[in-house]
């Protein structure tokens, strides 16, 4: 099967500093891929690298077998660029047009496509409106319906659900979930229950390194951990004693969220330690707040980026 | 490069600036300058060409020699707008074509273009599109002109015309490189205003430049097209072909370095 993105030995430098380091990746049609790491990491220079914003300073890399902006692809690619602004003073639904009649809509075809797209985003009444009149929230959704324009066969969307209020961050997913079948995706954000939700594979980068490429039920196949939500952030001495435990392997703390823990344990009891670590918890009078068991996408990730 | 794509983005970028800013900054002080000297031609500026005072005024802008021809062997009004456009199209090239790349580049709107077209047909259509905004201008200022040359200069009609639509042409020709000068240091700056200041600190800085070291280095006069203008009025007919094809040659050259910048550009 041909490729879709290749990247040879990529490295992308700002001020003498490499953003994205000798990064070989390789990356098949049809896939829903989430691009996840730490702030810093690289992933927004990744994605503009794929989408021809930004040149490499070294390696190669090619999109449908070509350089990035190679005209022959033009409007095979549909991107959501982090936080870009649309022109002021100039309509919505102008804008979107003059992209619909880029991909090659004439006339009143362009203006249908961007109904349509318009449409997906339940965001009509916006149509009319001037960019700098919108919301934040706003804007993002008439950001994700230009991606939308013309059916591309690749969507970038970077950070695609931070900001829009809960039923708007839903939508966003189920439109990825509709038309996954049809295109491929790729995501970056760091809303990893979003990507372990919609995606299918996962690419972890760190300080510029590819960390992990693979299936998402490759790396969260493990049903040896237990994930907690604590009324408290817990304290070194409880972290000391869970440590303790016969069976438990490592206990990680969500960066993002101290009050969230993940426990890797590898014991033959797992309802017996399951007990043990619940207790031990309390002990130090700790509330827990929510139990599931499992690995998630995020103690992994977590776990992967820490090590 | 998609010819089709590159007419689409320059129609878009040419119609929505002249209700924005980008091109209100160059239309409304072009209009007012061009309104009060064809006021000045309509009500009896003929009768001060045609002195010594106008004359002596007219000579400022070229040598006395040229001056004098013009006003004598051609309509005097059509004389003192091609002169005029000539020497104010670096003020108004800067007003009106310093935001070709330089603001939609740093605010990263590009980026929604990128996916859709190459950076060269962005690059050819904002240039494009800033050269027919000025020229649309010169266009205007230009039929005005003659409008009042046939009124004010008792000259034929077919001569009026012809003579207007050779100053146009010249005017037009001489845009041509200032737009793309523009472009190279739109192609690097990261604001409009920006854009405007470096764009008149990079022309004052090579004139005085030329100034100083043309004794010496005659070649370096190349270096702005303002070297072709007198051979573009001149009377020789060979120095005016000569200027045409040096300041075709200049645009090419300025146009390659602008290209050279903004398609390393991080967009």
């Amino acid at each position: 099967m041909s490729k879709l993105i290749e990247c040879r030995k990529l490295t992308k430098s700002f001020a003498r500093k490499n953003a994205i380091e000798n990064l070989d990746l390789l990356i098949e049609p049809g896939r829903t891929l989430g691009l996840v790491g730490p702030n810093g990491a690289g992933k927004t220079t990744l994605f503009s690298l794929i989408s021809g914003y930004l040149k490499p300073s070294s390696g190669e890399i090619r999109v449908f077998g070509d350089a990035p902006g190679a005209a022959s692809k033009k409007g095979r690619i549909g991107t959501l660029p982090q936080d870009t602004p649309f022109l002021r003073g100039i309509s919505v639904e102008a804008q979107l047009s003059l992209y619909a009649k880029l991909q090659g809509y004439i006339g009143k075809a362009a203006k249908s496509e961007v109904i349509r797209v318009l449409e997906h985003l339940r965001i009509t009444d916006l149509a009319k409106q001037y960019p700098e009149t919108l919301s934040f929230g706003q804007r993002k959704r008439v950001a994700i319906a230009q991606a939308l324009i013309g059916e591309p066969e690749l969507i970038l969307l970077d950070e695609p659900t931070s900001g829009l209020d809960p039923v708007a961050a839903n939508d966003v997913r189920n439109i990825i979930r509709a038309l996954r079948k049809q295109c491929t995706f790729i995501i970056s954000s760091h809303n990893l229950d979003e990507i372990g939700d919609v995606c299918d594979e996962v690419i972890i980068i760190k300080q510029g390194k590819l960390v992990k490429h693979c299936l998402i039920s490759e790396l969260v196949e493990r049903d040896s951990s237990l994930n907690l939500l604590l009324s408290d952030a817990l304290p070194e001495q409880a972290q000391q004693d869970l440590n303790e435990l016969i069976g438990v392997d490592d206990v990680i703390t969500d960066p993002a969220n101290p009050l969230r823990i993940t426990i890797l344990f590898d014991s033959e009891q797992p309802d017996q330690l399951q007990l043990e670590i619940m207790s031990t918890v309390q002990k130090h009078q700790l509330s827990i707040v929510e139990f599931s068991r499992g690995e998630t996408l995020t103690g992994k990730v977590v776990d992967l980026v820490k090590g | 490069m998609n010819i089709k794509r590159v007419i689409t983005l320059l129609w878009f970028d040419f119609y929505h600036s002249l209700f924005r800013l980008k091109g209100l900054a160059f239309l409304i002080p072009f209009g007012l300058f061009w309104y009060t000297l064809l006021w000045f031609l309509n009500e009896g500026g003929s009768e001060f060409l045609s002195s010594i005072e106008g004359l002596m005024l007219i000579s400022k802008l070229t040598s006395l020699e040229v001056a004098q021809e013009l006003l004598v062997l051609h309509p005097p009004i059509l004389s003192v707008f091609l002169l005029t456009a000539l020497t104010v199209t670096p003020l108004f090239v800067i007003l009106g074509a310093n935001n070709q790349l330089a603001a939609d580049a740093s605010s990263g709107s590009f980026r929604y273009l990128l996916s859709r077209c190459t950076r060269l047909e962005i690059f050819i259509s904002r240039f494009l599109s800033a050269y027919f905004m000025i020229a649309m201008g010169i266009i205007f200022a230009c039929l005005a002109s003659t409008l009042i040359s046939l009124n004010n200069d008792n000259r034929e009609l077919n001569e009026t015309i012809t003579y207007a639509l050779q100053s146009l042409s010249l005017v037009l020709l001489y845009t041509l490189p200032y737009v793309a000068f523009m472009s190279i240091i739109s192609a690097f700056m990261s604001s409009a205003l920006g854009t405007i200041l470096m764009g008149a600190c990079a022309y004052v800085m090579t004139f005085v430049l030329i100034i100083y070291w043309h004794s010496d280095f005659p070649s370096i006069s190349y270096l702005l097209p303002n070297t072709f203008k007198d051979d573009l009025i001149g009377i020789a007919r060979n120095d005016s072909v000569i200027a045409i094809l040096g300041i075709l040659a200049m645009t090419i050259i300025y146009l390659s370095i602008a290209w050279i910048i903004f398609r390393k550009r991080n967009l």
